[in-house]
């Protein structure tokens, strides 16, 4: 196996922004990850090792050490919810109660029919606003439960 | 209770001609600059407490344990990262140092088991011994929180398991994968309390690991432990010893409870392997205990028919009456014996001497004959010493390294290590080779230039090479005319200089691309240090002699003999190759190279030895197998090879066996070849006796006996059984006054005692009265004999061309987990990894052939055919296959012709015209005979109905 062309050529330009190529390995994985179904598998980890020249486990040890690299199958969208000072003050913790049962999914983990997987995460830098979620990238923010299903039912 | 605990002086030694002094607890201290804080305090005797830290790898700094205080600088720095500076003054012991390790260690207690006693390092640990000299008393956080206490064991390697509750997350495992043994097989997983050591995401089995035991050895816990130890306890005593593997001849303390065997551990001061091993050797030692294990002597008078087991007498008294029986029937010359490059310098010599001095001819060869016998004629004529140049130490001072025809990561794993941290600080690399093998590219080390060559082409990539840098002017001209033949350099300039020796006039023929070639040719005339290594794929071809040669005028023309970092390096397979051959195992050569004919050495060894020496050399392996189908050689006794597996053209070899009166077999095992024979006499393995091997670098090293043998003798007191059964009795009671005449015969070896052996560790041949504690580097001022000489070295091709029936080429080699014929290795764990030969076919081959990968298929040349898997992969070029001989039912060997090397009959195993077709049935009818003929054998054991 080897990665696709679209994204080696895209490695290929990233890599001259750098002294040393193999500095380029985190962006690489962040490419991957967006561009190969949302997590890195052991083959696009295996895949990454032959074109930075690394061994795998090299390459494993990094994804592995960042939580924001998945090292499993997620579901198709993803729903982030801060659990840090200010939004857990304003009820960040009943908020993913209620994201758990409304998506099926617990936290961590990816719900029964694969649409949500749900994740707790560290501040996101909208604590004015807390408590709030990121779905797939988009904020949401002054959340109360109800909200956050409307917003969860209307993803598509 | 013994402890196995190394003085570790926490990191590496750095050696530098500036001094530093400094003051140490008040203490001056003196060390070469750039030596650590830690280090510093060890020399001095100060032990600050450490965990992280151990001298075999770069310093880390992450335990917190070595900290201390510096006069002037702020906080309390680690000590194993802090380089001494002149006049620095060091606290190692205050109260406040006391406070922050004891509180350390009490993180570190409060996440792992209290189970001491019951902890298969209990007495051995590092952790243990720390928490004692920090004075840990109390644990005040209790288990109640988060801990690692339940978290599953990885116990799928078969040698060792890795208990992450154990673990404390040094790194050491990860920093000895990746700075030792260069693998890169293990990392830390997650961050923070969640960190782990992880194989990446799978166990240890699955992953890249290769169980060279580094990590193992590395760890300062019980988290990675070897199986024998949590299975028999901590041993009671070590004896240094020698691995009989491969040519590396790694030194090892064999860790003994009893009589048994508890570990292999590397020696930490061993010459050849400075504290690492590989698989086989630190683990695949089961065999010694195995129940195959050969116990009672056993004769019979035909091959058909059962065996009786007998005593040692019985069983001695009946070979040495057979063996004079057949020299009164058919005269002194039908008679011989074949010596082993597994067994010690002691007993390849009395096994000679019994041929010379007891069976009155000189009918003795060795297995070196089917390895390194080009290497021996080759540098002889070259150089004028049949021995690899260098010590291992020399590729650390190498700035380019051809690799040519040997595959080190499996074959010789320990230097690998070695020649990978070298490559790892940038030394260039050149592989030629036909296969894409591990070096090519591995994680952080690439060759430059992979020049992968027909099988069968060496000589002429080789003076495609010779042809670029004369034409282009890149030879040392002033060092050639200084130290070599004129005269003949000159010859061989004029050969070189045609038009037909360059690489773009040879491409044709080695399908390596003439540019390649052209590039690989100015690297290495254009670094200061270029080295060569090269194993059996340079000597096992017809032109095997010629390659050698070729090698040595390479190195010759380009300054690179005779100092460090340079060099043409033969790596050796089995343990003992070197020895053998420096022992006189040759039909032509007394001990030390010395020709039979010379009437003055055979003066010498007829004085000593008290007997009249023939003066005609004598039959050479092969020669042995034609004269038996001929009728006129009747009786061959063995030591430790199996010639039916390893040799080449097998119905041949077994079709010798079966015509012979008296096949007196001395193993381990009831190998192939003990199968034909009418007396075995069980062997001894390396555990069971004392005595010498000499590795690749020359290097004389102890074998020291760790249990009685088995079967009550040590193979050398069956030689002199035997020899005194046939009326030549030979007076010795221990190896040490064997190796006593050896030095006293041996110019080379004069200078060789066991009491120098023991106080150095290890010498390297020549020991004598100008090199007392031995040579690490040859030629230094001069070539051994005298004006190095440039030998015409004319490519001419193989018979073993391909055609219509047989369009491919076969090669043959070796894995890292299995060893040559694989009695020992296919007796332990190691089979996990290679459970059967594989045939290697690309795809642009197997597909028009409709061969899938994982099926059978039908290996044949023009000699036989044998049927085993297949593995399609893209690592073997088009045209070419290849296979391994480790199983005996693969018969890889069946296929193998009877071309050899011109000068020295070593048979041609890396160039066979073959063709593979799909399998029918999964064994051919040479394997059904092959079943049938061992089940028959089988039913003919002591013991058996049949």
């Amino acid at each position: 196996m080897a990665l696709p062309q679209t994204i080696t050529s895209e490695l290929d330009a990233l890599v001259t922004h750098y002294p040393d190529r193999r500095a380029a390995l985190i962006p690489a994985l962040h490419r991957c990850q967006e561009q190969l179904g949302g997590w890195l598998s052991p083959q696009t980890l295996e895949d990454l090792a032959a074109y930075f020249g690394l061994e795998p486990v090299e390459v494993f040890g990094v994804a592995f050490f960042y939580p924001m690299f998945r090292l499993r199958p997620r579901g198709r969208h993803l729903v982030s919810v801060c659990h840090n000072v200010s939004c857990s003050l304003r009820g960040a913790e009943q908020l993913l109660e209620h994201v758990c049962k409304v998506t099926g999914a617990p936290v961590g983990g990816t719900s029964p029919d694969g649409r949500f997987s749900v994740v707790r995460v560290e501040c996101q830098g909208a604590c004015a606003n807390a408590p709030m979620l990121d779905l797939d990238g988009t904020f949401h923010e002054d959340l109360d439960p109800e909200r956050a299903e409307r917003i969860l039912r209307s993803a598509p | 209770m013994y402890s196995n605990k190394i003085t570790d002086h926490g990191t590496p030694a750095r050696p530098s001609t500036q001094q530093v002094t400094l003051q140490i607890d008040g203490l001056a201290v003196t060390v070469p600059a750039g030596t650590s804080v830690l280090r510093a305090a060890a020399e001095a005797g100060i032990r600050i407490p450490k965990l992280c830290a151990t001298e075999s790898l770069e310093a880390f700094g992450s335990c917190r344990l070595c900290l201390v205080e510096i006069e002037g600088r702020k906080g309390y720095p680690a000590s194993c990262t802090t380089p001494c500076e002149q006049g620095m003054q060091v606290r190692t012991q205050t109260p406040k140092l006391a406070s922050l390790r004891r509180n350390t260690m009490e993180l570190y207690i409060s996440d792992h088991p209290l189970d001491c006693l019951t902890c298969p390092a209990n007495g051995n640990c590092e952790l243990q011994d720390m928490a004692g000299a920090v004075g840990l008393r109390e644990v005040r956080y209790g288990f109640a929180g988060k801990n690692h206490l339940a978290e599953p064991a990885d116990a799928s390697n078969p040698y060792f398991s890795y208990d992450p509750s154990k673990c404390i997350v040094c790194s050491r495992c990860v920093r000895a994968c990746d700075e030792v043994q260069g693998t890169f097989a293990l990392t830390v997983a997650g961050r923070g309390f969640q960190s782990r050591i992880a194989p990446g995401p799978t166990d240890f089995l699955h992953s890249e690991c290769v169980s060279c035991g580094a990590c193992v050895k590395a760890c300062p816990t019980a988290t990675l432990m070897e199986k024998t130890v949590a299975a028999h306890g901590q041993p009671d005593r070590a004896v240094v010893t020698t691995c009989a593997y491969c040519g590396v001849g790694c030194s090892f303390r064999a860790e003994v409870k009893g009589s048994q065997v508890v570990r292999m551990v590397p020696h930490h001061d061993g010459k050849a392997n400075h504290g690492h091993s590989c698989v086989k050797g630190r683990f695949a030692w089961g065999y010694a205990t195995h129940p195959d294990r050969l116990q009672k002597p056993r004769i019979r008078q035909r091959i058909t028919d059962p065996w009786r087991e007998v005593s040692w007498e019985q069983a001695i008294a009946y070979a040495a009456g057979e063996l004079r029986r057949i020299q009164q029937q058919h005269g002194r010359g039908a008679v011989g014996a074949i010596t082993s490059s597994r067994c010690t310098n002691e007993e390849t010599y009395l096994v000679q001497k019994l041929v010379r001095g007891a069976f009155g001819n000189n009918n003795v060869d060795t297995c070196a004959r089917v390895c390194h016998s080009p290497t021996g004629y080759g540098l002889r004529q070259t150089l004028g010493e049949s021995a690899g140049t260098q010590d291992f130490d020399s590729v650390a001072h190498t700035d380019c390294v051809i690799v040519i025809g040997a595959n080190p990561t499996a074959g010789h794993p320990v230097f690998a290590a070695r020649l990978k941290q070298r490559l790892r600080q940038g030394a260039h690399l050149i592989v030629i080779d036909p296969r894409r093998i591990e070096l090519v590219r591995t994680p952080h080390v690439a060759a430059d230039f992979h020049l992968q060559l027909r099988p069968g082409t060496n000589v002429a990539v080789l003076d495609a090479l010779a042809h670029t840098i004369v034409t282009e002017g890149l030879q040392r001209e002033d060092y050639v005319r200084a130290r070599c033949d004129v005269a003949e350099y000159e010859k061989w300039l004029a050969f070189i200089r045609q038009p037909r020796n360059s690489p773009e006039a040879l491409q044709a023929v080695t399908g390596v691309p003439a540019e390649l070639v052209r590039g690989a040719a100015r690297l290495f005339a254009g670094v200061r240090n270029g080295a060569i290594y090269y194993g059996l794929g340079v000597t096992e071809h017809s032109q095997g002699s010629t390659t050698v040669m070729a090698i040595a005028n390479l190195a010759m023309l380009t300054g690179n003999l005779g100092r460090p970092g340079v060099g043409v390096n033969p790596l050796r397979g089995q343990n003992n190759v070197q020895g053998s051959c420096d022992m006189g195992s040759f039909p032509h050569e007394f001990p030390g190279y010395r020709h039979v004919s010379d009437p003055a050495v055979r003066g010498l060894f007829e004085r000593h030895w008290g007997v009249r020496l023939d003066h005609e050399p004598g039959l050479r392996l092969p020669n042995m197998f034609d004269a038996a189908l001929g009728g006129s050689f009747k009786g061959l006794y063995v030591q430790g090879e199996d010639v039916v597996q390893s040799d080449p053209d097998t119905q041949h070899v077994q079709q010798a066996m079966e015509s012979l009166e008296c096949l007196i077999v001395q193993d381990l095992f009831m190998n192939e070849t003990a199968k034909y024979a009418h007396v075995v006499l069980p062997g001894s393995s390396f555990l069971e006796k004392d005595g010498t091997f000499t590795n690749a670098e020359r290097r004389i090293s102890r074998v020291t006996r760790v249990m009685p043998p088995l079967a009550g003798k040590a193979d050398w007191e069956v030689t002199v059984a035997l020899a005194k059964a046939l009326g030549y009795p030979m007076d010795y009671q221990h190896p040490e006054q064997i190796m006593a005449e050896i030095a006293l015969l041996t110019p080379t070896f004069r200078g060789v005692t066991y009491e120098k052996l023991e106080r150095l560790g290890s010498v390297q041949w020549p020991c004598n009265e100008e090199a007392p504690d031995g040579t690490p580097v040859l030629h230094e001022r001069q070539f051994v004999r005298g004006k190095g000489r440039f030998v015409v070295t004319e490519y001419v091709p193989t018979d073993a061309h391909t055609n219509a029936s047989y369009p491919l080429i076969l090669t043959t080699g070796r894995i890292l987990s299995q060893y040559n014929v694989g009695t020992q290795t296919r007796r332990t764990a190691n089979n996990v990894w290679y459970a059967e030969d594989l045939l290697e076919i690309h795809p642009a081959d197997a597909e028009p052939r409709g061969v899938r990968d994982g099926e059978f298929v039908v290996l044949k040349s023009r000699k036989g055919e044998t049927t085993l898997r297949a593995v399609v992969t893209e690592r073997i070029q088009p045209g070419v296959v290849y296979t391994t001989f480790h199983h005996p039912e693969s018969g890889a060997n069946v296929v193998i012709t009877e071309n050899s090397d011109w000068a020295t009959n070593c048979p041609e195993y890396k160039v066979t015209a073959v063709e593979v077709t799909k399998a029918a049935a999964p064994a051919s009818s040479w394997q059904q005979r092959f079943g049938e003929f061992g089940k028959a054998q089988e039913s003919l054991r002591p013991g058996s109905e049949g």
